[in-house]
């Protein structure tokens, strides 16, 4: 038990380490896909070591509903920091990249821990499950083929909310927090409508 | 594992008539809603295309959800039978559901949503005709139902694999591969039911984190439209979950033919090497049968086609013959009485077979090329669901009442709900595949001819049928009352 105790901090130590790399590196320019994949690496690392951490006492009936609630949400979580079009930002900021790849391990460990503490083997699922969402993101979620026909209608000739043009404008830009902050905020206080109508 | 013995869970109960009365609740509506969608197709009502495709939108994702509850229901209650449960989670995924249903009516009704249950990109955000809000309510509405989906699966699963010593113990795989080593240790393997229950939250989970990606990845681009989504990537991973889901609405609600047919035969329905193989295969194939939605998609990769088509037969057809053949041997001289819940188990057989030809037949790439998204597909899930799906929860919730109350419901309200039930059924759905034959389109609001015709054939159709089940229900009430009337004496 203690062996693996040691191998699940090791896993969790490397995975710490690397996700730290940007520190050392400073800015990068990555693309969209491989940004994904790195991100699916660390996410098995936080996985690996949370299912070597969790030992399953609990009984599936006794086990208290929050850990599954957890073992579900977190993988949202994890997904929605992987927001691609704040990657630009994040790899323009190392500081800032750093915390997104700490949130990703926290969730991806909870996805994994929560689950396995709800019950044996439901760790397994609810990890493999986030795993496969990071991963087959590389393949479209923020990465498309060039857009024609109706696609490129959909795909605004200038950024849809304010915003926008500011984060796009490369590694000069400098926000306190990642734009999608702004934008959010943006979002639910402005409506989209007009812009919308007027493209369409 | 040795001694498996289903114990009768009262609160397990509880929550499966809670998962039945909404599922039936939201099948009656969404069933409105389909009527006066055909009546407009046939040109007796006036239904202007916007709202058409807003509430064909609802009729989509309303009956796959409201079959799906019903069926989660049945499931739920069947594995807590067997294994230590805790109804607290079925009720969180209960509320997801309930939350994820709210807002999709909310997105249809004063949004006015009409991009389907498909939502393919990037037809929610291009050319709308309604607000940008409305399609992130859809959005989230549809992820509330995926995560209410994925916490009911994992329960079951977690449940599963405790109760049975794992997933080689959950799927009978010493069984089927060391059976006489097996038997001869005493061991039995887990009851039909549960096979049912194991493959809905494995493949069900798998559809489900298929279905969280898109929506994640779509509720994005609807916050900052900026972020570009793969079509064909999404295409992939929607009719994954789509296609996954509404198949394993069969298989929840077989799960109650396994229980309630040998409750109306005095027979048991054992497992079978054939059975536990059978259901391999259905876990195997059911999550890569949904390639044959993309067949007219040539952007794919080829070789993925070939597997959509195969895997179509694969999936659906050993599990069909073992269960079905199963069945009839059962019910074949076995002085089974017919009441209406065995008339609705054994009815659900048939039209479980005839709904599986004609999406077989379907995803076989050479008929496909006539057949590709005309009504004949509508007739075959619309089979599949009201012939099949339906039958089967409305079997299993007749078995159990007929059983609370000891008494069956007389003749005349036999027939009268079996010629609504069947023959309005088979009225409503003879149409679609006529017409589905003949060309015609289907996901139009206006149809070429001889599209109206059939469509107002199929409406009077669908207005017998509702009429057999309300009366169906008016006598599962009186059946519940009467079991109330008794312990009260």
């Amino acid at each position: 038990m203690k062996h693996v105790r040691l191998a699940a901090g090791g896993f969790l130590g490397l995975t710490i380490v690397a996700a730290l790399v940007p520190l050392f590196l400073g800015p990068v320019d990555l693309p969209t896909a491989q940004h994904h994949l790195l991100h699916a690496a660390l996410i098995a690392g936080a996985l690996i070591s949370a299912l070597l951490f969790a030992a399953p006492s609990h009984k599936t009936g006794a086990a208290h509903y929050g850990w599954l609630l957890v073992a579900i949400l977190s993988p949202v979580a994890v997904m929605m920091l992987m927001w691609p079009s704040e990657y630009a930002w994040f790899e323009q900021h190392p500081g800032g990249h750093v915390l997104e790849h700490l949130s990703i391990i926290g969730f991806a460990f909870a996805t994994g821990y929560a689950g396995q503490r709800y019950a044996a083997g439901i760790g397994w699922v609810t990890g493999l499950s986030l795993l496969f969402m990071a991963i087959a993101s590389a393949w479209g979620f923020g990465v498309a083929p060039a857009a024609t026909g109706a696609l490129a209608a959909n795909v605004p000739s200038r950024p849809a909310v304010a915003s926008d043009a500011e984060s796009n404008s490369g590694p000069q830009t400098s926000y306190a927090v990642p734009p999608y902050f702004q934008r959010i905020a943006r979002y639910v206080t402005a409506s989209k409508e007009p812009e919308e109508k007027a493209r369409h | 594992m040795s001694g498996i013995v289903a114990i009768d869970n009262p609160v397990g109960k509880r929550v499966m008539w809670t998962y039945i009365a909404t599922g039936l609740a939201i099948f009656l509506l969404m069933v409105l809603v389909g009527i006066a969608m055909r009546a407009s197709q046939a040109g007796w009502l006036t239904i202007d295309p916007g709202t058409f495709y807003s509430l064909l939108s609802l009729h989509g994702v309303g009956m796959i959800t409201a079959m799906a509850i019903a069926g989660l229901g049945i499931l739920w209650y069947l594995v807590s039978r067997y294994a230590k449960m805790n109804a607290g989670v079925a009720y969180l995924a209960y509320g997801f559901f309930l939350a994820g249903v709210v807002c999709v009516i909310v997105s249809v009704v004063p949004g006015h949503y009409g991009a389907l249950w498909t939502m393919l990109y990037p037809l929610p955000f291009t050319g709308t005709y309604w607000p940008s809000w409305t399609t992130g309510s859809w959005l989230i509405g549809n992820s509330l139902v995926m995560i209410g989906f994925m916490i009911w699966c994992a329960q079951i699963l977690g449940a599963l694999l405790e109760r049975f010593g794992g997933i080689r113990g959950v799927l009978a795989i010493d069984y089927v591969f060391r059976n006489r080593a097996f038997i001869a240790s005493g061991q039995e393997p887990p009851p039909p039911e549960m096979f049912a229950a194991a493959i809905t939250a494995i493949d069900g989970f798998i559809g489900g984190t298929a279905g969280l990606l898109i929506v994640i990845a779509m509720i994005v681009h609807w916050i900052d439209p900026t972020v570009a989504i793969n079509p064909l990537w999404a295409k992939n991973l929607i009719y994954q979950f789509g296609h996954t889901f509404a198949n394993l609405t069969m298989y929840m609600a077989v799960a109650g033919v396994y229980v309630g047919l040998p409750m109306c035969t005095k027979r048991e329905y054992h497992t079978s090497v054939p059975l536990a193989v059978a259901w391999w295969g259905t876990l195997t194939f059911v999550i890569i049968a949904y390639f044959h939605h993309l067949y007219m998609d040539f952007a794919q990769v080829q070789i993925v086609q070939y597997i959509g088509e195969i895997s179509s037969y694969l999936a659906a057809i050993p599990v069909v013959v073992v269960t079905v053949y199963g069945g009839v041997m059962l019910v074949h001289r076995s002085g089974m009485k017919w009441s209406l819940g065995s008339m609705f188990l054994f009815a659900g057989m048939i039209g479980w077979v005839v709904g599986g030809s004609a999406a077989v037949l379907d995803a076989t790439i050479p008929i496909n090329v006539d057949l590709h998204n005309t009504l004949w597909v509508p007739g075959h899930f619309h089979t599949y669901l009201l012939e099949g799906v339906l039958l089967f929860v409305m079997g299993w919730a007749f078995v159990s009442l007929e059983q609370r109350a000891g008494t069956a419901s007389n003749l005349v309200m036999r027939w009268l709900v079996g010629l609504g039930m069947f023959g309005g059924g088979a009225l409503f759905l003879m149409p679609f595949y006529m017409a589905g034959a003949a060309g015609v389109p289907r996901r139009y609001a206006s149809e070429p001819a001889p599209g109206p015709y059939f469509a107002g054939i199929a409406t009077i159709g669908a207005l017998i049928l509702l009429v057999g089940f309300l009366l169906a229900v008016f006598e599962a009430l009186r059946l519940a009352r009467l079991k109330r009337a008794g312990a009260v004496a």
